[in-house]
């Protein structure tokens, strides 16, 4: 009696890991990760541009038009592409988040969702640099796509731009490379007819760096510290020197906007 | 069948229903984190405000005092820290009673806090060693949480003084600020879930005596963190040609 129900119990409990073999569970692709320029795809030498991506990126003025200089967001996909810092992905059941933390620019949190929630309506999208992320697991794969991408972003320093339109399909998974052990593989395809009259395909590799800390930056602070304050220190310091000005009826100005 | 012979596997079992051996018996951290899991918006009615009058040590009062006659009057438009898109550090985000929401996401040995003002990210390890490396001070500090029962305490030092109010006169941030944050679920009096923070502010230099807040926050399942463009201004005024009015930006 007992050996039978002990048999029982071997049968139920291969029966189960069969069955747990026949669904995978999916990688986990947790930890902070750096990009490894050597293995990333460089953009085509020649861009499949429109005439309208043509102009806007004959345009183009690092000064003016880069809005990193300006401590605007990278956004998606240049802060995936642009290989700059580490990467941090957080990962539970139902999500995947990619924190890029590049130095001296904002914290910016890709949020990608696979709970297989709906896209907000269409007369309710909002484009945002950072866009809006759904992803499921094929197998072994991470396949996400990422849309209502804001417009002002662009692609790369260069100033290669998109339009509304454009739409990130991407291809995550663990590889091994023989030099640098295991390693995390983003197939990317940029598609935006709009921009490109064929979709540009891209890959970049990051390595697993489990020492790498992603400390916090702070777009403005080199603004802050070279222009405002110590030019300030300077301005009081030289009206104790003169007193008869004072900042007394300056503006109120932003008193309002602090949060 | 023999009672006896199970007894210790019960026991067992009960100690493993229980988290930890010998405390709690019925804590179950897995489960507050999969509650705490979410957004969530600040609920000013039900959250302390800042002591009108903190408790502040003659030297600190004093160093204040000679901040403002030094530096003042002061120029919100170009002397607030904060104005000018620099993080205002911990507690702030989490003091903070405006509608900002903040997101927390617990994965393995980690609570991770997204604000959506100035879009911070807070790191806060569960149960780890105290880190070996020393960091700079930063504006969500170094933080580390334990579990006690079903209350994650989180300690948080090595803040940076930058951006905490001192162009306007808010009294200075010493080296020794330690904030210990007491987070747990619970329900408001209308039965909704509520998040619940017990901050403890110490700075023994600067305070004679730790100053506490109770902070609440309202479930918020609907709403996504959204993104904080906090120099939009200014990219706008330069994409309409426009240079900014403030010097410092033009």
């Amino acid at each position: 009696m007992r050996a039978a129900g002990v048999l029982g119990l071997w049968i139920l409990a291969s029966a189960l890991s069969v069955a747990h073999a026949a669904a995978p569970s999916p990688p986990d692709l947790s930890g902070v990760w750096l990009p490894v320029e050597q293995l990333a795809t460089p953009w085509p030498a020649a861009l499949p541009l429109t005439e309208a991506a043509k102009q806007r990126y004959a345009k183009f003025h690092p000064d003016r038009d880069e809005p990193a200089g300006f401590c605007m967001p990278l956004g998606t996909p240049r802060n995936t592409l642009a290989g700059t810092g580490p990467m941090e992905v957080l990962q539970t059941s139902d999500r995947v988040y990619f924190i890029f933390q590049p130095n001296l620019l904002n914290a910016e949190t890709r949020r990608v969702y696979l709970d297989g929630r709906s896209r907000a309506a269409e007369e309710d999208r909002i484009p945002t640099w950072l866009g809006s992320s759904r992803g499921r697991w094929e197998g072994r794969t991470l396949v996400m796509e990422t849309t209502d991408l804001e417009p002002q972003a662009i692609l790369n320093a260069q100033g290669l731009s998109h339009s509304g339109a454009l739409v990130v399909r991407e291809r995550w998974q663990l590889a091994r490379d023989a030099r640098r052990g295991e390693v995390l593989v983003d197939e990317l395809t940029l598609v935006d007819a709009e921009s490109f009259a064929t979709p540009i395909n891209l890959r970049r590799v990051f390595v697993r760096a489990p020492d790498a800390r992603l400390d916090e930056g702070q777009c403005s602070e080199g603004l802050w510290i070279e222009r405002l304050w110590r030019h300030r220190l300077a301005e009081h310091a030289a009206a104790r020197q003169a007193p008869a000005t004072t900042g007394a009826e300056k503006p109120a100005g932003a008193a309002g906007a602090r949060p | 069948m023999n009672r006896t012979r199970h007894l210790p596997a019960l026991l067992l079992a009960a100690l493993a229903a229980s988290g930890l051996p010998g405390t709690h018996a019925w804590a179950d951290p897995a489960r507050v984190a999969r509650d705490m899991n979410g957004v969530w918006l600040p609920d000013s009615r039900r959250s302390d405000r800042a002591p009108s009058q903190l408790p502040l040590r003659p030297e600190a009062a004093e160093a204040q005092r000679k901040y403002r006659e030094t530096y003042g009057p002061v120029d919100p438009t170009i002397d607030d820290a904060n104005a000018s898109c620099i993080t205002e550090p911990m507690p702030y985000p989490v003091r903070l009673i405006a509608q900002y929401p903040f997101e927390i996401l617990f994965t393995t040995g980690r609570m991770t806090m997204f604000f959506e003002i100035y879009g911070s990210v807070r790191r806060i390890p569960i149960g780890a060693p105290p880190a070996v490396l020393e960091s700079l001070p930063t504006a969500m500090g170094t933080s580390r949480g334990h579990w006690e029962g079903d209350v994650l305490v989180v300690e948080t030092t090595r803040l940076r003084h930058e951006g905490a109010g001192l162009p306007s006169g808010d009294p200075p941030v010493s080296n020794s600020r330690r904030i210990v944050e007491r987070w747990s679920i619970g329900t408001d009096e209308e039965g909704k879930k509520q998040l619940r923070n017990d901050m403890t502010i110490e700075d023994p230099v600067v305070f004679t005596a730790p100053v506490s807040y109770r902070m609440r926050y309202k479930w918020s399942p609907d709403i996504e963190v959204g993104e904080y463009l906090c120099q939009q201004d200014i990219w706008d005024q330069n994409l309409q040609g426009q240079p900014s009015a403030v010097p410092w930006r033009q």
